[in-house]
């Protein structure tokens, strides 16, 4: 075990190194092919050049390789990697000067939020589901989970995500307020368009399931196969001759087997809730991290863009670092390879 | 996100399926075999309901992208604002948007972005990244290492993380740079499949014995080893081609798309979606085109795994 | 689980301890797929004392694990249903009681032991924990003393080093020593019947008759009735008292293990015989069965071995199937011509 902790953790560093250089390549092009970002933030007014030239450099666009197409820019990326693992600097933003840790940590909380429930949301329902479809394999149970699998993965999640703004949070959620009776954490703080201040939990209920509907369907129909494939196994067959009940065959020797890949995929999958975060924030206005990248790269932001990203791609690769050793405390043959 | 981040977490994390079914395929004989494998396919195909319906459907989309003139006389960009928000009529069947220009028109121009996005998107994928898989997966070695070493890196930046941050560098969001960007972080998912198809087919003995006789190896890769690969390939491009219409929606939704003048789907539903509740149509025609347009091209990809794969007959 | 506490078998309606320990009376099992309806198994009959060995032979696909599954009641069902016959276990009807009381007679009466030990250990718990399961669940042992009695078990198989070993899992043992722990969790509740599906097929040829070996020796210590199925002629003659031999579906040959070797008395059983390699034959032309077995949708009618016979005539292709005829007392065969069969040569 401790073995395999250390390997994993000495891939894992070539891969942080890899991606952060593939994200510094990408804006390098970027800038190279299509001029100085700073020139941006000034929309259509041509910027004193002394202004221009005093912000370029404050935010480190002064190099020379970036004038250069395709020059990779090493001094720059050792410049950043420096900045970053020395000094936890992942830039400023330009209007208030704000470093980009102090928005990020501003942020954080409620996406933090947003992520715990729909993780959850689609753990608990999509795990369920499953078992219950994969149990009943050709049933009405079945069918229904593979046919709603298929029309939620083909609905885009910013589509999705509108339609239960409007139809949820505004039409059902104007008929609840007008009842009275229900409280006003559900008619006001549930039920909700956007993200409400007072409510700082409940109106991050809808957006969090909205976040956790498209890989709802991936688990679910994950959880199927996987329970379709061990129910049949010779192992699980033993574990009838040993004379156990139903419930300790499936409970314990068929589900233990069958979650293994359902796991993993649900901590892979936050990385993927967390570039999904992006658009579920935006759609319900909520303060979080996400909103943060969008509001940021709609008004030409791009150092907060990339210092946000940078930062959000390595808790993704921590988190698939983490996955990875779970993996291996559930399956005893990777473990032990 | 539906669009590649779960397609991309569908394929990059290998549970779902990226290397799903097709990838360890049993390769079977020669190019008799394979012969009877596609036209046992196709037999199925023609027979299949849901294939037929969403390669119609995509038929018309296509079309539309093609050859907007057939399906609108009106000019999408003639427009007046005593129009706006006018309710669907005859003569207008999608009625008229805030701006007061022919919301049919426009949806029908509108599929034009989408499909040149996914279509050079998904063939430059299909053809760098079934390239580096093929090599990859040919030579082992060396080659493999690094190959697969640049994929895992690749794979792990979140796709719309790295779309976001590129085109709000870049600046400049046109058809040609989103397709760009989304073939540069999404390769890697078709190179990681025809890798798996070429290493399982590599061994073949079909394969040992053309080596035996001498031929050479880009006529083993490209008459023996290739056509296995081309079955997943085939599955997962149809695929992708519905994620990455699906992707240019997000992206410009978002804002770091396709810009205001220009005409696609994701611009009329971000411009219009504060009107959902008076004006619903205004939404929900660009969003049904939409998701009926990927939703046909899973159902495609779904239907040829089913008919190209030999375990599920 | 408070129904798997402490077993007392007396609860079971009807139970004769002088009656045998296992006895299958005309067992019926059918398979209900797409493609039509496969009879798995048609009427197999037989009896296993205390003690004895009975061997049940036959070629892959002829039915025995079926039998053997259905007497375990764990056939995968759907597809697979018992549907006629009698299993009883000292006189009680196994297929007239409930599944809690099944239950009880798994494992605790009759247990069964599988072909692939890889397959059938359930690869992420522990060896130790596989084994201990049994205690906790049937006796309601605690975690400690189950833990002890799985060790126990491990060097009664005679796995060296039990007590590390306890806590290892499957894929981190040899082939044989995983059979090993199979024969330890079914003897784990000391059952008056075990079943062992090709125990040895997995196996090299030297491992194969150390687990016989040792099958033999934990039979003879507990007086215990073995059913072994297997395909192996060879095998069969070594350890087996008695052989019931398959195929399509049917017992077609039942007999002593010395009768059957000296002269047995149906086309199939002769075809067996005469397709093992023997030393003394050097030189000669080894005879197999022509043709295969037929698929369970497709029996032909009358003997469903007649399309393969030398001796087939015209009264084997018509139905009804040959009955077992009285070949002596003691054994029985299912051939019209049993009595030339038998003489031939």
């Amino acid at each position: 075990m401790g073995r395999y902790v250390i390997r994993r953790l000495l891939q894992f560093i070539p891969t942080v190194l890899g991606t952060m250089f593939l994200l510094h390549y990408l804006t390098s092009l970027a800038i190279q092919f299509s001029g100085n970002p700073v020139r941006a933030l000034f929309g259509d007014r041509t910027p004193p050049p002394a202004l221009l030239e005093a912000l370029t450099e404050r935010l480190g666009y002064g190099d020379a390789c970036l004038d250069q197409r395709g020059n990779p820019c090493f001094g720059l990326f050792f410049d950043r990697l420096q900045a970053i693992f020395l000094h936890f600097d992942f830039g400023v933003n330009l209007r208030q000067q704000l470093p980009v840790t102090q928005l990020v940590a501003d942020a954080l909380p409620f996406t933090l939020k947003l992520l715990v429930i729909a993780i959850l949301f689609e753990a608990v329902i999509g795990i369920a589901a499953g078992v219950w479809a994969g149990l009943r394999g050709g049933s009405f149970a079945d069918y229904a989970v593979k046919i709603s699998t298929v029309f939620v993965i083909s609905v885009p999640i910013f589509v999705l995500g509108l339609v239960v703004r409007e139809f949820v949070g505004v039409k059902f959620g104007n008929v609840l307020r007008a009842q009275d009776w229900i409280p006003d954490v559900i008619s006001v703080g549930v039920v909700t368009p956007g993200f409400k201040a007072d409510y700082p939990f409940a109106s991050l209920i809808i957006p969090g399931m909205v976040l956790g509907a498209v890989s709802l369907a991936t688990t679910a129909r994950l959880t199927r196969t996987s329970i379709m494939e061990n129910i049949r196994a010779d192992y699980v067959r033993t574990a009838r001759a040993k004379g156990l009940s139903n419930r300790r065959v499936i409970g314990v020797h068929t589900l233990r087997n069958s979650l293994i890949p359902v796991i993993t995929f649900l901590g892979v999958d936050i990385g993927a809730a967390m570039a999904g975060a992006v658009v579920t924030e935006t759609i319900f206005n909520v303060p979080g991290i996400g909103r943060l990248v969008t509001l940021s790269a709609r008004s030409g932001e791009a150092p907060v863009v990339i210092g946000v990203v940078t930062m959000l791609v390595l808790v993704v690769l921590l988190a698939n670092l983490l996955v990875d050793i779970l993996y291996a405390v559930l399956d005893p043959r990777i473990r032990y390879e | 996100m539906s669009d590649l981040t779960s397609a991309g977490a569908a394929v990059g994390g290998a549970p779902v399926g990226g290397d799903g079914p097709l990838a360890d395929q049993p390769a079977v004989g020669g190019k008799e075999r394979s012969a009877s494998l596609w036209a046992d396919a196709r037999r199925q195909l023609v027979r299949d309901p849901v294939f037929m319906i969403a390669s119609l459907y995509i038929l018309v989309v296509g079309s539309m992208a093609a050859f907007p003139k057939l399906w609108t006389s009106q000019d999408p960009r003639a427009c007046s604002t005593d129009r706006s928000r006018i309710s669907p009529s005859w003569d207008h069947p999608f009625g008229f948007d805030i701006l007061g220009c022919d919301y049919y028109s426009h949806a029908i121009y509108g599929a034009r972005p989408s499909m040149i996005i996914a279509i050079m998107a998904t063939g430059s994928m299909v053809l760098i990244g079934g390239s580096l898989g093929l090599l990859a997966g040919y030579y082992g070695g060396w080659v493999d290492t690094i190959v697969s070493r640049v994929m895992d890196i690749f794979l792990s930046l979140p796709f719309l993380l790295g779309a976001i941050v590129f085109l709000t560098v870049i600046k400049r969001q046109n058809e040609f740079t989103i397709a760009m960007v989304l073939f540069l972080l999404t390769w890697p998912v078709i190179a990681r499949i025809i890798r798996g198809s070429v290493i399982s087919s590599k061994d073949l003995d079909y394969v040992h014995a053309a080596r035996a006789v001498g031929a050479r190896n880009g006529r083993i890769m490209f008459r023996h080893i290739l056509p296995n690969a081309i079955a997943p390939m085939l599955v997962y491009a149809t695929i992708v081609l519905g994620s990455f219409v699906a992707a240019e929606a997000t992206l410009t939704f978002l804002g770091v798309g396709l810009q205001p003048p220009a005409q696609s789907w994701g611009i009329m539903i971000s411009v219009h979606q504060v009107y959902f509740l008076e004006d619903p149509w205004l939404l929900l025609f660009p969003c049904g085109l939409l998701v009926g347009t990927v939703l046909s091209f899973i159902l495609m990809g779904d239907a040829l795994r089913d008919a190209l794969d030999p375990k599920f007959r | 689980m408070s129904t798997d506490v402490n077993v007392k078998m007396d609860a079971l309606p009807g139970l004769d301890p002088n009656a045998l320990p296992l006895q299958v009376k005309n067992l019926q099992v059918e398979f209900r797929t797409r493609n039509g309806i496969a009879r798995a198994v048609n009427g197999v009959s037989f009896d296993v004392r205390a003690g004895e060995t009975r061997a049940i032979l036959g070629e892959s696909g002829c039915g025995k694990s079926v039998t053997a599954q259905a007497i375990m009641g764990i056939l995968d069902s759907p597809p697979g249903f018992v549907t006629g016959g009698e299993i009883l276990y000292r006189g009680v009807d196994l297929l007239k009681l409930s599944e809690a009381e099944r239950r009880k007679v798994r494992a605790n009466k009759i247990a069964m032991i599988f072909q692939d030990a890889l397959s059938a250990l359930n690869p992420v718990f522990t060896v130790g924990f596989q084994l201990a399961e049994m205690f906790r669940k049937h006796r309601g042992m605690s975690r400690q003393d189950s833990k002890a009695r799985a060790i126990e078990l491990l060097d009664l198989v005679k796995i060296p080093a039990a007590k590390q070993r306890v806590n290892e899992y499957p894929h981190q043992f040899s082939g044989g020593m995983r059979q090993r722990v199979m024969i330890a969790m079914a003897l784990a509740l000391d059952p008056e019947v075990l079943i062992a599906d090709e125990p040895t097929t997995a196996l090299d040829v030297t491992v194969q008759a150390q687990i016989m070996a040792l099958l033999a020796e934990l039979q003879r210590e507990r007086n215990m009735g073995l059913v072994l199925i297997t395909h192996d002629m060879g095998v069969v003659a070594d350890v087996a008292d008695r052989i019931s031999v398959m195929y399509a579906g049917r017992v077609i040959e039942e007999a002593g293990v010395d009768d059957i070797y000296a002269s047995p008395a149906h086309p199939y059983t002769k075809g067996l015989l005469e397709s093992i390699p023997r030393l003394d034959l050097k030189g000669q032309e080894l005879s197999a069965i022509k043709g295969l077995p037929p698929a369970l949708t497709n029996i032909p009618p009358g003997c469903a071995f007649n399309p393969r016979c030398r001796y087939a005539q015209d009264v084997c292709r018509k139905d009804p199937a040959p009955p077992l005829f009285q070949v002596t007392p003691s054994r029985t065969a299912a051939c019209h011509f049993w009595k030339e069969v038998k003489d031939d040569e």
